[in-house]
C-alpha cells in the first residue's frame, strides 16, 4: 500500500511555488521612533460588507474570511508570496501516487474554549462538512476524500479517490480552519454566532450590521502574540464612506479603497497603503448552450471587440491590469505572452464566420451595483461599434448567482475572487460538468489538460498544462476575462507590523498600535 | 372613544393579512433562492435541493403561506433562514436604532418646521418667507443619499465635527450616542421640514382669513397672540396628518440612511433580508413596519380630538 513518497517537509514551493511579480506597491513604512511591538490597543477595521456567518464550515461569503483568518489558524498558511507554509500542520507527506496526505499536527495547541486541538478535532470538522445533511459549502472541496483516519492524536491521514495537487492549498482556506468540536456540539445551529477556533483572537460579540469585536486569545500557541488587545470590525457598505472613515480616524485600516481615491493616498502623510494584483478577476460568462453565444465565432467577436485598457482606465482608474486568463500575474501559472488583441476588424471577421456579419443581440445579466452597471454600459457601447447589441439587465447578487448556476442566462458578469492554486481558478470552471462551469463549456482537450495538471506534482509541468488550457479558453471564449482584481488596502500610520497579502485577507497576529 | 380604538384595531387584521400576502408573493416571485445565498458559488443542484427541503421551501407556495400565517397568529414570526435567530429577537435588537432615528428626526423637523411655517405665514412674502420657501424646496428636492454624503464630506471629512458613520447605543453614553446620530437625523428630518413647514404656512394663512380671527383681533388680542392661540391650533390638524403620513416615508428613508451611515437598524435588516432572500426576516420586518404605520395613523386620529375638542369619535 505504501506508495512512492513524493514530497516531504516544509518547503512548500514545490506545491504552490513562489510568486513572481506580485506587483505590490506600498509607501515605505516609517520605522524611526518605534521601538518594537507594544502590547495593547484596539484596532478599528473597516470592511466593505457585513459578515454572513462566523462558522467557516457554513460560509460562502468572501468577506467572512476576513474574520476567520484572525479567529482560526488554518492548518497551513500562505506567505505574502502565496507559497504554502506550516501552521497548525507542521509538516506533511504525500504518498500513494499523490492520493494519500499525512498531516502532522502541532502539539500543545488549544482551542479558545480550552479543549485540545488534535487529529480527532480535524476529522470531526471534516466529517461534519462531508455530511450532505449539513449542506456545508465545504462539501465540494472534500468530495475527493475517500477516507480519514487518525493513527494518533497528532496525525491525520487523508486518502483521496484521485491525486489532487491543490489539496494543500485548500488547507490554507476555510477547509483548513478547524472549529472546536465541543463548541460546535454545544452551540448547534447557533455556532455561526459563537465560533471557537485556535487563532490569535477570540470572539467577544457580534452585532450584525454594526460591529464584530474580537479580543486577544491569552492562550495563543505563539507565545507573546498577538499584541493587540481588541479588534473591532465595522461593515461599511458604501466605498466612499469606508474611505472617509479611514481619513477621519474612525477606522485604523480598511480592506478596500475606491479606485478614484488611490492616487490621493501617496500624498496623505498619515496613511500607508499597499496595492497589488489579487488572485481573482472580473469577467463575462457566455452561456455556450444558448443561442447566439453557442456559436464560438460570436463569442470570439465579443472577445476581440472589448477594449480592456479603456475599461480599466474608466472603471478601475488604471489601478489594475487587463485579464486574458484565469491565472493572474500573482500566479505561477500566469502566461505573460497570452493576449487577446482589441480589434474591431477581427471581431467583424468572426461575425462573418458566424454567419451574421451585421451582428447579433444578447442580454447580459450583472450585479446592480453602480460600478458593475457602469462597466456593463461601457462594454455595451464597445460592442455596438461592431454591430453587436447587448441588452443590460442589472439584478441583485442572489438572482445573478441563481441564474448563473442554473444556466438561466445568455451572458453574465460574475467574476471570481481567486484562490492561490491555479486548479482552484480553473478546474471547476472549465471542465465538463464542473461545479463553477456556468457557461456549460465542454472541451475534451481542456478536460484532459486540467486533469493532468491536477494530478501532476511538478510545478513546471502543471504550469505548462495550465498555460496550454488557458490558450484554448482564450480562443473559444466561454469567458471573456476583463481585468485582474487589484488588492488595495490602506491603514493609519499608527498601525505597525501590518503586511498586505494578494488574497486580500488582513492578518493581525503581528500588528501593534502606537 | 374606546369603541373607536377597538374598531381601528380590528381593522388592522385585514391590513396585516394583505401586507403579509403581498410581501410573501413579491419575495417569492422575485428570482433567486435562499439556498444560493447560503451556499454561494458552491451551490450544487443536490445541495440546493437538500437545503430547500430542510427549509421547507420545496412545499407548494400556498401551503407555505398558510403555515407561515398560522405561526404569525400564534405569535411566532419564525426564524432567519441564514442564522436561525428568531425574527422577533432580530426586530427587537434593531428597533432602538430605527426608533431613535425616526423620533429624533420628527422632533428636529418640528423644531424647525413649526417656527419656519408660523413665521412664513405671519410675515408672508418677506425674506423670512423666502428663506423658508428655499429651505422647503431644497428639502423636498434633494435625495437623501446625496444629502448624506454631502453632510459627511462637510461635517465629518472636512471639519471633523461629527463621525462619518457608526452607532453607539444610548446605554454607552447619551452624548456619544447623539454625536453619532446627528448627521443621519438631519438627513431624515430635512424632507419632513420641507413638507411640514409648507403645509403649516398654507393652512395658517387660510385660518388667519377666517371670521373668528377677525373677532379676536377686534377684541384687542395682539397679533402674535392671535396667531399662536387662535390660528395655530386650528391649522395643526393638516400638519398632524402630514406628519403621520410621513412615518411611512420616514421608514423608507431609514433604509438608505442606515446603509450609508452603517447603522444597525431595521432598514439594514430589511435590505439584508431582501438580498439574502431571508423570507421570514423580510416578512416579519415588513409586517412590523406596517403595524408601526397603522399605529401612527391611529395616533394621528386620536390627536385630532385632542387638538380640536369638537371632534368626537362615536
Amino acid at each position: 500500500m505504501i506508495g512512492k513518497k513524493l514530497v516531504v517537509l516544509l518547503s512548500s514551493a514545490a506545491l504552490l511555488g513562489a510568486l513572481a511579480g506580485c506587483g505590490s506597491t506600498a509607501k515605505p513604512v516609517a520605522t524611526g521612533g518605534t521601538s518594537g511591538p507594544k502590547v495593547g490597543g484596539t484596532l478599528n477595521v473597516g470592511i466593505n460588507s457585513d459578515f454572513v456567518t462566523l462558522n467557516p464550515a457554513m460560509s460562502s461569503a468572501l468577506i467572512d474570511r476576513q474574520a476567520y483568518i484572525n479567529i482560526f489558524d488554518p492548518l497551513l498558511k500562505l506567505s505574502p508570496q502565496m507559497t504554502i507554509e506550516p501552521d497548525l500542520v507542521t509538516h506533511w507527506t504525500v504518498s500513494n501516487g499523490g492520493k494519500r496526505y499525512t498531516l502532522y499536527l502541532r502539539h500543545g495547541v488549544k482551542f479558545q474554549d480550552g479543549t485540545p486541538f488534535n487529529a480527532q478535532a480535524v476529522i470531526y470538522n471534516w466529517k461534519w462538512e462531508m455530511n450532505p445533511k449539513n449542506a456545508s459549502p465545504r462539501l465540494s472541496n472534500l468530495s475527493l476524500v475517500s477516507g480519514l483516519s487518525a493513527p494518533n492524536n497528532y496525525e491525520v491521514v487523508v486518502n483521496l479517490k484521485a491525486p489532487f495537487a491543490a489539496f494543500l492549498s485548500l488547507l490554507t482556506g476555510r477547509t483548513g480552519m478547524i472549529s472546536s468540536p465541543t463548541a460546535m456540539q454545544k452551540e448547534g445551529s447557533n455556532y455561526g454566532l459563537h465560533p471557537v477556533g485556535t487563532g490569535p483572537f477570540e470572539v467577544v460579540s457580534w452585532v450584525k450590521n454594526s460591529h464584530l469585536t474580537l479580543k486577544r486569545n491569552p492562550n495563543y500557541w505563539q507565545k507573546g502574540k498577538p499584541y493587540l488587545s481588541k479588534i473591532v470590525y465595522t461593515p461599511i457598505t458604501n466605498p466612499q464612506q469606508e474611505y472617509n472613515a479611514l481619513t477621519t480616524g474612525q477606522e485604523d485600516i480598511i480592506d478596500s479603497v475606491p479606485y478614484q481615491d488611490v492616487s490621493q493616498l501617496s500624498s496623505n502623510a498619515s496613511l500607508h497603503y499597499a496595492k497589488m494584483t489579487g488572485l481573482g478577476y472580473s469577467d463575462m460568462e457566455l452561456n455556450t448552450t444558448k443561442s447566439p453565444l453557442n456559436n464560438v465565432h460570436n463569442r470570439e467577436a465579443i472577445n476581440y471587440a472589448i477594449n480592456r485598457q479603456a475599461l480599466i482606465k474608466l472603471i478601475y482608474f488604471g489601478q489594475t491590469k487587463p485579464a486574458y486568463s484565469q491565472f493572474p500575474p500573482s500566479s505561477w501559472a500566469y502566461d505573460p505572452n497570452l493576449k487577446v488583441p482589441f480589434s474591431d476588424a477581427l471581431a467583424k471577421e468572426q461575425l462573418k464566420k458566424a454567419g451574421n456579419p451585421s451582428g447579433f443581440s444578447f442580454t447580459l445579466l450583472g450585479s446592480n451595483d453602480p460600478v458593475t452597471v457602469q462597466e456593463m454600459q461601457a462594454i455595451q457601447s464597445e460592442l455596438a461599434k461592431v454591430g453587436i447589441t447587448m441588452h443590460i439587465e442589472p439584478v441583485d447578487f442572489t438572482t445573478l448567482l441563481t441564474d448563473a448556476i442554473n444556466g438561466n442566462y445568455q451572458a453574465d458578469m460574475l467574476g471570481w475572487s481567486g484562490r492561490p492554486d491555479p486548479d482552484q481558478n480553473s478546474y471547476a470552471f472549465d471542465t465538463t460538468g464542473g461545479s463553477f462551469n456556468d457557461p456549460r463549456y465542454s472541451n475534451p482537450e481542456v478536460n484532459t489538460l486540467l486533469l493532468q495538471a491536477r494530478e501532476s506534482t511538478s510545478e513546471s509541468t502543471r504550469a505548462a498544462l495550465y498555460q496550454k488550457a488557458a490558450k484554448i479558453i482564450a480562443h473559444q471564449a466561454p469567458y471573456i476575462f476583463i481585468a485582474y482584481t487589484p488588492v488595495i488596502q490602506a491603514w493609519s500610520t499608527k498601525v505597525h507590523g501590518y503586511k498586505a497579502y494578494p488574497d486580500d485577507l488582513m492578518r493581525f497576529t503581528d500588528v501593534w498600535m502606537n | 372613544m374606546a369603541r373607536f380604538i377597538v374598531r381601528r384595531i380590528i381593522n388592522v387584521i385585514p391590513v396585516a393579512f394583505i401586507v403579509l400576502l403581498v410581501t410573501f408573493s413579491l419575495i417569492h416571485i422575485a428570482p433567486g433562492n435562499p439556498a444560493y445565498a447560503i451556499l454561494g458559488e458552491q451551490a450544487s443542484p443536490a445541495a440546493v435541493k437538500l437545503l430547500d427541503q430542510q427549509m421547507g421551501l420545496n412545499q407548494p407556495l400556498g401551503l407555505q403561506f398558510v403555515e407561515y400565517l398560522r405561526h404569525v397568529v400564534e405569535g411566532n414570526l419564525g426564524y432567519s433562514l441564514l442564522d436561525h435567530q428568531s425574527v422577533a429577537s432580530l426586530i427587537v435588537s434593531r428597533l432602538p436604532v430605527t426608533f431613535e432615528l425616526a423620533v429624533l428626526a420628527v422632533i428636529l423637523s418640528l423644531l424647525i418646521a413649526l417656527p419656519a411655517g408660523i413665521l412664513a405665514a405671519y410675515r408672508p412674502n418677506t425674506w423670512i418667507d423666502s428663506v423658508s420657501r428655499v429651505l422647503a424646496l431644497v428639502g423636498a428636492a434633494v435625495p437623501n443619499f446625496w444629502l448624506a454624503l454631502l453632510l459627511v464630506y462637510i461635517f465629518a471629512v472636512s471639519l471633523h465635527w461629527f463621525p462619518s458613520l457608526g452607532w453607539i447605543p444610548l446605554s454607552q453614553g447619551v452624548a456619544s450616542n447623539l454625536w453619532h446620530v446627528i448627521l443621519p437625523v438631519v438627513v431624515l428630518a430635512l424632507p419632513l421640514v420641507a413638507i411640514t413647514s409648507r403645509v403649516l404656512r398654507g393652512e395658517l394663512m387660510e385660518v388667519m382669513r377666517l371670521m373668528y380671527i377677525q373677532v379676536a383681533r377686534s377684541k384687542g388680542v395682539r397679533e402674535w397672540g392671535v396667531v399662536m392661540r387662535h390660528g395655530l391650533r386650528n391649522a395643526l390638524i393638516p400638519v398632524v396628518t402630514v406628519v403621520g403620513l410621513q412615518v411611512g416615508g420616514l421608514l423608507g428613508g431609514v433604509v438608505i440612511t442606515e446603509s450609508i451611515f452603517s447603522l444597525p437598524g431595521m432598514g439594514q435588516l430589511v435590505v439584508d433580508a431582501i438580498f439574502n432572500r431571508d423570507y421570514p426576516v423580510l416578512q416579519g420586518s415588513v409586517l412590523f413596519m406596517a403595524l408601526v404605520v397603522l399605529a401612527a395613523n391611529l395616533l394621528v386620529d386620536l390627536c385630532y380630538a385632542w387638538i380640536d375638542p369638537r371632534i368626537r369619535y362615536n
